[in-house]
């Protein structure tokens, strides 16, 4: 029995946080005629767009006030069920949190899983292949030498190797399908990368601080881990999807 | 968001006793700073986000160590100065938990989140750096690694140690096109900006 469940990304762990506006009541037979007003000449809820203009009630007293509505606008639907208790606002999940992992994806994922989970360890695939892996090495004395360095590592000296060969051109992403013979795909110009970008990570623990932002600069696509920790990057920050940084990846947190 | 410490504190205690020792540790700490930002010259040189940086042994006060960004060279993302730096020391030196307390790094850039976190784990003196690190500084830019509660050993980072000239470093390789970059930006019009910057021979 396996899970992979997807860690929720920064945006979807907001707490309610309101602030206040200005509102004035109507009456119910205004409302298409005051729509279209504010629609022409009322300057665009900028930054709060989510925010509906109308909210619904029955005691009408024709005064104007300040209403709180929530700032952020709701990612998931428990936030929303939550937030338009405050004030009504639109709820449109990101097609980007939608991802359902097809079958042979999964297939792929669980094998990889099976490989690391008893093992202190790091693998690295590409288009379903494994390229790299590498086991934690801080016993020898250095405590940096963690599986997910070691890890990135070993995919950047394959990739110096091969440039060193000579056989390929920096290509952004694959133009075309890669061959489907495994040697002919590996000398393919489509193989290429910038450092591990787009790459899936398997970790038997969750990354450290440290190893979570190597990711980040190495431009993962995926991570996936089995064994959680608190003072984990993903745990204690959201690294996956702290908004400041330039790039994001999607993490999942598996049991077999 | 960094205290310019540097120019308050010898300010402050001008003509007392105490500014003779302030302001010589101050001159030892832009004697160290400097030399980091040798290593970043070095690596505009090459190419390399200017980025340098040296380990001193506190009590000696003795550059134990130095190293400058190679990630363009290595095809790794995570060769930052301070990695490559620690490296050094570690293969060596032989350096222990017990000596890298005693030993500060100065930083022409605040440490990234990741080299933040690995100082952590290493376990530094203390942390002196250049110009704050907007986009990925792990000592309070972004996140705060060096005083969270996460792996490793909480340390003192301090910023504005001659950040001017690591400002101006990095503007110089910027202003190049970074063909190493996914989507390589065309920039023949762009401009070096000097004048908000209080550097000498600009």
């Amino acid at each position: 029995m396996c899970t992979i469940d997807r860690v929720p990304i920064e945006e979807e762990l907001q707490k309610l946080t309101t602030e206040d506006v200005f509102t004035a009541e109507i009456t119910a037979k205004q409302t298409s005629e005051i729509l279209h007003f504010a629609a022409k000449h009322l300057p665009k809820l900028e930054g709060i767009e989510h925010v509906k203009r109308i909210l619904q009630h029955h005691n009408v007293s024709l005064e104007i006030a300040r209403s709180p509505v929530p700032v952020k606008p709701p990612y998931t639907k428990e936030q929303f069920d939550e937030w338009k208790l405050i004030w009504p606002v639109s709820f449109r999940p990101l097609t980007k949190l939608r991802i359902e992992l097809e079958d042979e994806d999964r297939r792929f994922i669980v094998k990889c899983l099976e490989e690391i989970k008893d093992a202190k360890m790091v693998v690295m695939a590409k288009h379903s292949e494994v390229i790299a892996r590498a086991r934690d090495g801080t016993a020898g004395g250095h405590p940096l030498k963690h599986a997910a360095m070691c890890c990135i590592a070993l995919v950047a000296d394959m990739e110096v190797e091969r440039r060193r060969a000579g056989v390929l051109v920096p290509l952004k992403r694959p133009a075309s399908p890669l061959p489907q013979d495994p040697e002919e795909r590996e000398k393919s110009p489509q193989a290429m990368g910038y450092l591990c970008e787009g790459m899936d990570v398997f970790s038997t623990k969750e990354p450290c601080v440290m190893c979570c932002m190597a990711l980040v600069h190495s431009r993962i696509g995926r991570l996936f881990f089995l064994e959680e920790s608190k003072s984990g990057g993903i745990s204690y920050y959201s690294m996956h999807s702290l908004k400041a940084l330039n790039h994001h990846f999607t993490a999942y947190k598996c049991s077999m | 968001m960094f205290t310019d410490s540097v120019s308050q504190e010898s300010q402050d205690f001008q003509g007392s006793q105490e500014c003779l020792e302030s302001q010589e540790t101050h001159a030892q700490r832009l004697t160290h700073m400097r030399q980091a930002l040798n290593m970043a010259q070095e690596a505009l040189q090459n190419n390399e986000v200017p980025v340098g940086c040296v380990f001193i042994h506190h009590p000696t006060n003795k550059q134990v160590s130095q190293g400058r960004n190679e990630t363009n060279l290595s095809k790794n993302g995570t060769r930052h100065a301070e990695m490559v730096a620690i490296d050094l020391m570690i293969h060596h030196l032989k350096y222990t938990r017990e000596q890298f307390a005693e030993t500060d790094l100065y930083v022409t850039v605040e440490p990234c989140i990741m080299c933040a976190a690995a100082l952590r784990l290493v376990g530094v003196g203390r942390v002196f750096f250049g110009c704050g690190n907007e986009r990925f500084g792990g000592c309070g830019s972004v996140l705060g690694v060096h005083q969270a509660v996460v792996d490793g050993s909480e340390y003192v980072a301090e910023g504005g140690f001659l950040k001017d000239e690591a400002v101006l470093l990095l503007r110089q390789f910027y202003i190049k096109e970074n063909t190493e970059a996914p989507q390589p930006r065309k920039k023949a019009n762009r401009v070096l900006k000097t004048e908000d910057l209080n550097v000498e021979d600009k």
